[in-house]
């Protein structure tokens, strides 16, 4: 359809109106300049004009068949109570109009969509609210990667052993235990003693309840280790399928770390050494699993042994595993 | 369409009666005018109740003085269009194409206005649903476009030149749409009146 082209005509230049301004025409609608295009179409008779408007009317009267629907299309009526009731919902309670509407016209629409855009944001931040609160559940009920905090205290889901060796080698009370899961020194309310004959060993939980499940180490020298000043660590609840690491820090001595200790199918294992004198005890072993997922298993410390009066220390912060950067 | 500002001024008060007035008065050739947009009888009950619903929550937010009927019919537009686009987009994604046809719309009438409309309805839903739309207003509500403009917030200019890209991608897809006898048949009537009646 092509418009807008020129042709000459009675001696005269005429622009063909473009198809619009003819169907506009055809159908009585308001047209600037209407006198002009009466005049070209009409009078002038352009051909060529007068033949696209008799295919614009063909259309048309096919079209209008459109029109022709309502003498023979009746919609029933629309309860206005209902509508009414709908509308004062939609507005007052915020509510999908749908939903507000419980009359004839309460009809399953196939136009709602199943995955709505708006969806989306929300199902975003409760995925993050989720991950949120799945790390701080994490966090609270499993143990902390980080064995102490930064500001000198031990976290109070590892299991620290106090432990004093008795200095009376003929007591039958060969040594006392005494626990404190803060790593502090012990209150009398927190205090668990184990008494024993033989040796001086001590599980107990953080809650000073004794537990039988979580890993432990502790001294079990017996009185005659005592005697020779030989330090014998036990170690039990470990994981049989890891071997264990003792890491052994003396007062004002390089660290020692005891590697690759074997664990037996029970989860215990044992590790002794003779210490010539009361400077060579350790105050503080940890234990670790080794090619465990899990960093610090068990902490022992330790303040007297036989006769030697151990001090008391304070861990700082420390990275996992690390033990350069530990104390 | 006559700016009723009384009409305005109750509808904006939320005056119950005249809420009910307008759907009274309203009601059918909105509901029509969906039906023929969307194709679907029970789809267009719902989308003109939707639109009073629409009618009622936002009337507050007009001002001054309009067209009252151009602003329900251009909400109607609005929920005819977006319901079309989601259909469109439905059926794009299943890869098949819209050949349904509501049977409701072939109403009484004679065989051969029923199979023209059937047609037409036909051509109408292989079309960009704005073009139908515009179709609609003006050959099935028999709105100038004068009154177009209002509704589509477009210049009547504007309105002009998109009824005839309409109308002849209408006659382009029609023609296809018909048998090729009717169509042969149609093309000749053109000829036939252009050469036998000449110039009018």
């Amino acid at each position: 359809m092509a418009g807008n082209t020129r042709f000459i005509s009675f001696n005269d230049v005429h622009k063909h109106p473009d198809d619009s301004i003819l169907l506009a025409y055809h159908r009585g609608q308001k047209l600037e300049f209407r006198s002009s295009y009466i005049q070209h179409i009409d009078i002038e008779k352009c051909p060529r004009c007068l033949q696209k408007l008799n295919e614009l009317k063909q259309v048309s009267t096919t079209l209008d068949v459109l029109g022709d629907m309502p003498p023979y299309q009746h919609y029933p009526e629309l309860s206005v109570a209902d509508t009414y009731a709908r509308m004062q919902n939609a507005l007052h309670h915020r509510i999908p109009a749908k939903a507000a509407s419980n009359g004839a016209y309460n009809r399953q629409r196939p136009r709602k969509s199943v995955v709505r855009l708006i969806s989306v944001p929300v199902a975003f931040v409760l995925a993050i609210l989720f991950t949120v609160a799945m790390l701080v559940f994490a966090n609270l009920s499993g143990r902390s990667l980080i064995p102490f905090s930064v500001d000198g205290g031990t976290s109070n889901v590892q299991n620290t052993l106090t432990i004093g060796v008795s200095p009376h080698p003929k007591s039958t009370q060969a040594a006392t235990a005494i626990v404190s899961p803060t790593g502090t020194p012990c209150s009398q309310s927190r205090t668990y003693v184990a008494r024993c004959s033989q040796a001086a060993t001590a599980i107990v939980s953080p809650t000073g309840a004794p537990e039988a499940k979580g890993p432990e180490i502790n001294v079990c020298s017996t009185q005659a280790n005592i005697d020779q000043l030989r330090l014998v660590i036990c170690g039990s609840n470990f994981d049989s399928t890891h071997k264990a690491n003792l890491f052994v820090y003396m007062p004002g001595k390089i660290p020692v770390l005891y590697r690759n200790i074997p664990v037996d199918k029970l989860g215990k294992f044992q590790i002794g050494w003779k210490i010539a004198d009361c400077g060579n005890v350790p105050t503080y072993i940890i234990g670790y699993e080794v090619a465990s997922s899990r960093s610090i298993v068990a902490k022992l410390q330790i303040t007297s042994f036989g006769s030697c009066t151990l001090p008391t220390i304070t861990p700082v912060a420390a990275s996992s595993r690390g033990f350069t950067n530990f104390w | 369409m006559v700016t009723d500002v009384q009409g305005v001024e109750r509808l904006r008060e939320r005056d119950a009666q005249a809420f009910r007035s307008l759907i009274d008065r309203l009601q059918q050739p909105i509901t029509g005018y969906l039906h023929r947009l969307v194709g679907d009888r029970e789809v267009a009950l719902d989308l003109a109740q939707d639109t009073f619903v629409q009618v009622y929550k936002e009337i507050n937010k007009t001002s001054g003085e309009f067209a009252l009927d151009a602003w329900i019919y251009r909400i109607a537009t609005n929920y005819g269009l977006r319901y079309l686009n989601r259909q469109r987009l439905r059926q794009f994604v299943r890869l098949d194409s819209r050949e349904s046809f509501d049977e409701s719309l072939a109403v009484a009438g004679p065989e051969d206005q029923t199979e023209t409309r059937i047609l037409i309805e036909q051509a109408l839903g292989t079309m960009r649903p704005i073009d139908a739309a515009l179709l609609q207003l003006h050959y099935g509500n028999g709105f100038t476009y004068e009154e177009i403009s209002q509704v589509m917030e477009m210049s009547s200019e504007a309105v002009r030149k998109r009824v005839s890209r309409s109308v002849e991608r209408f006659r382009r897809v029609y023609g296809k749409k018909m048998p090729s006898v009717r169509s042969q048949r149609y093309e000749n009537s053109i000829k036939v009146k252009v050469t036998s009646k000449g110039i009018k």
